[in-house]
């Protein structure tokens, strides 16, 4: 069942006495209990598209629905349906206390239980140590995670992340990831927005390639990959690589056999069949080396540029 | 929108008050040093001429008055409309948009905070300047509390209208200052509204400031009411308590959808 459906949508603004042109005729279905990933470039306009969903942004064209509610005519429950973290640690109040940033939003969300809701997720995510200190005094990643719990003080069915790792260094990232991969497991939505493929590897079901407010592709991460139109690659490291290359030119499906460096690259070709015709050359196999196509090139074919420009 | 959010909001004004040293201390000395300068400039001045011009002989009463609901009324319009730029600063205006009704809980629970911050920041320096000068109230302070509560609903209203200016322009810095000191001015602080030219009168008589001083002076000091009477003065303040809100209101919407047709609120 969709969750998130989004027709024709729009988004012009003015910046400078120029118009920017931020969204350009998106059409998206997001399933109920997806992790759904939105990769693109800085100014691709991921982050216009949340707030166009999430109702901080009025499109300039176009229908967005939450939960079947209509972001036009019913911002209150779509708002309500929604647990965003857009900005990250400065979403919540760094004069306070961890603890008491969730109970003020979650008053705003007006949760009834919220003590029991708070421990829910102070346990849940082990807050323990931190959440009755201000959070001035938190380190990134602990803010991040209190940030995080403030999304999810509502318990809503969908969730948007904006680049919820970009500050947090490699082990607070892993553990913010596993985090939200529990809670995709319970059955809640979540939009991910990244430029950082390896994320969009490990957390996604779907991923919409994003770039100058346009979608330029939508599929699971493997159909993304068959786009790029490569194919997994093994470099093999031989005593007698011409040989080998030889026998590998007959093998079935391989589509490439190359010598580079005393090393035989093949492209294409079951890896059982190339491992077989390797062994019976008699040939030395010294090193493997086995490489799938990334999105990088899938991200390259599709908009001309690199993740990171 | 549930009051649940509106004392949340509260509470979480009073802690970060609370949380930033001097906060209060600051405030109170501002309130103290606004009614001492005119009174220390003032004095040894000709008290008869003070009384023709203003109908009171008590000039220390008038201006500790003066001081007293200038901070109190007048200065929540600033903190209501600054609200908005801080929030954007430090990255919470957005977080409060997220959620179902925040902005107007939000506001709600700041004004609550305006308005207990006004009877601090106000009643304090106004009970010990009564003390220290050793005045008098001749009428009530009942009608002079019914003024400034009442009062304190256009007020909030009139904020609206500063949080769309804040939310449309952004930077906004100099020209509340310079708003701030023209509002003091205009409601009476310092000089009785009655002196003013006819067209500088209407645009005093247009805020609710002003009412709201001279119905607390006139109660405690038993100087002439704007209109003659206290309930001529009331009826005019309460006119502003029910139009005030309403247009405020619907300025800081029209704006607010304007500005999320562009480029969002959240942006500074």
């Amino acid at each position: 069942m969709a969750i998130v459906e989004i027709r024709d949508l729009y988004k012009e603004y003015r910046a400078r006495g120029k118009v920017v042109k931020a969204l350009n005729g998106i059409d998206l279905t997001i399933e109920e209990g997806e992790f759904f990933g939105l990769l693109g470039p800085n100014g691709a306009g991921k982050t216009t598209l949340i707030q166009c969903i999430t109702t901080l942004l009025i499109p300039t064209k176009g229908e967005i629905s939450v939960c079947g509610y209509d972001a036009l005519r019913e911002p209150s429950k779509v708002r309500a349906s929604i647990g965003c973290m857009l900005t990250g640690e400065r979403s919540i109040y760094w004069k306070l206390t961890g603890r008491e940033n969730l109970d003020y939003f979650g008053a705003l969300y007006h949760i009834k239980k919220r003590r029991d809701r708070i421990e829910e997720l102070i346990s849940m995510l082990s807050l323990e140590d931190f959440i009755d200190r201000r959070v001035e005094t938190y380190s990134s990643g602990q803010r991040m995670k209190v940030a995080f719990a403030k999304t999810l003080i509502a318990d809503p069915p969908v969730i948007i992340l904006d680049e919820p790792t970009i500050t947090l260094d490699v082990l607070a990232s892993r553990e913010l990831r596993q985090a939200i991969k529990e809670i995709n497991r319970n059955g809640t939505t979540v939009i991910y927005t990244t430029h950082l493929m390896f994320e969009v590897e490990e957390l996604c079901d779907r991923v919409a390639i994003i770039d100058e407010g346009v979608i330029k592709a939508l599929d699971t991460v493997e159909g993304l990959k068959r786009i790029s139109g490569d194919e997994r690659r093994i470099k093999l490291s031989l005593s007698d690589p011409s040989t080998v290359a030889e026998a590998l030119r007959g093998v079935e499906s391989v589509k490439e056999v190359s010598e580079e460096n005393g090393s035989v690259v093949v492209v294409g070709g079951a890896l059982d069949s190339i491992l077989k015709a390797v062994l019976s050359s008699g040939v030395e196999l010294k090193d493997i080396d086995v490489s799938s196509p990334d999105l990088e090139n899938v991200f390259l074919k599709l908009t001309g540029k690199r993740l990171e420009e | 929108m549930s009051w649940t959010g509106v004392m949340a909001a509260f509470r979480v004004k009073i802690k970060e008050s609370l949380r930033y040293r001097g906060y209060w201390i600051s405030d109170l000395g501002f309130t103290f040093l606004m009614a001492l300068l005119p009174i220390m400039i003032g004095r040894g001045g000709d008290i008869d001429a003070f009384e023709a011009l203003t109908g009171t002989g008590n000039y220390y009463g008038y201006m500790l008055l003066g001081a007293c609901t200038f901070m109190a009324i007048d200065a929540p319009l600033w903190q209501m409309g600054n609200w908005f730029r801080r929030e954007q600063q430090i990255g919470t205006l957005q977080s409060i948009y997220l959620t179902p009704d925040g902005s107007m809980e939000a506001l709600g629970g700041l004004a609550l905070f305006c308005l207990f911050r006004s009877c601090i920041i106000a009643g304090i320096p106004f009970a010990t300047g009564f003390v220290w000068f050793g005045l008098e109230p001749s009428r009530g302070i009942i009608l002079a509390l019914a003024f400034f509560i009442v009062g304190f609903i256009p007020v909030c209203g009139l904020s609206l209208f500063i949080g769309a200016l804040v939310l449309r322009l952004k930077e906004t810095g100099a020209l509340l200052n310079t708003l701030q000191m023209s509002f003091g001015l205009l409601m009476g602080m310092w000089v009785q509204v009655s002196l003013f030219p006819v067209a500088v009168r209407a645009v005093s008589y247009s805020l609710p400031m002003t009412w709201v001083a001279s119905g607390v002076r006139a109660s405690i000091m038993g100087m002439p009411y704007l209109f003659g009477s206290w309930e001529s003065d009331f009826i005019a303040l309460l006119m502003h308590s029910i139009i005030m809100p309403v247009l405020g209101a619907m300025v800081f919407l029209y704006v607010e959808k304007r500005v999320k047709m562009n480029s969002g609120v959240g942006s500074f």
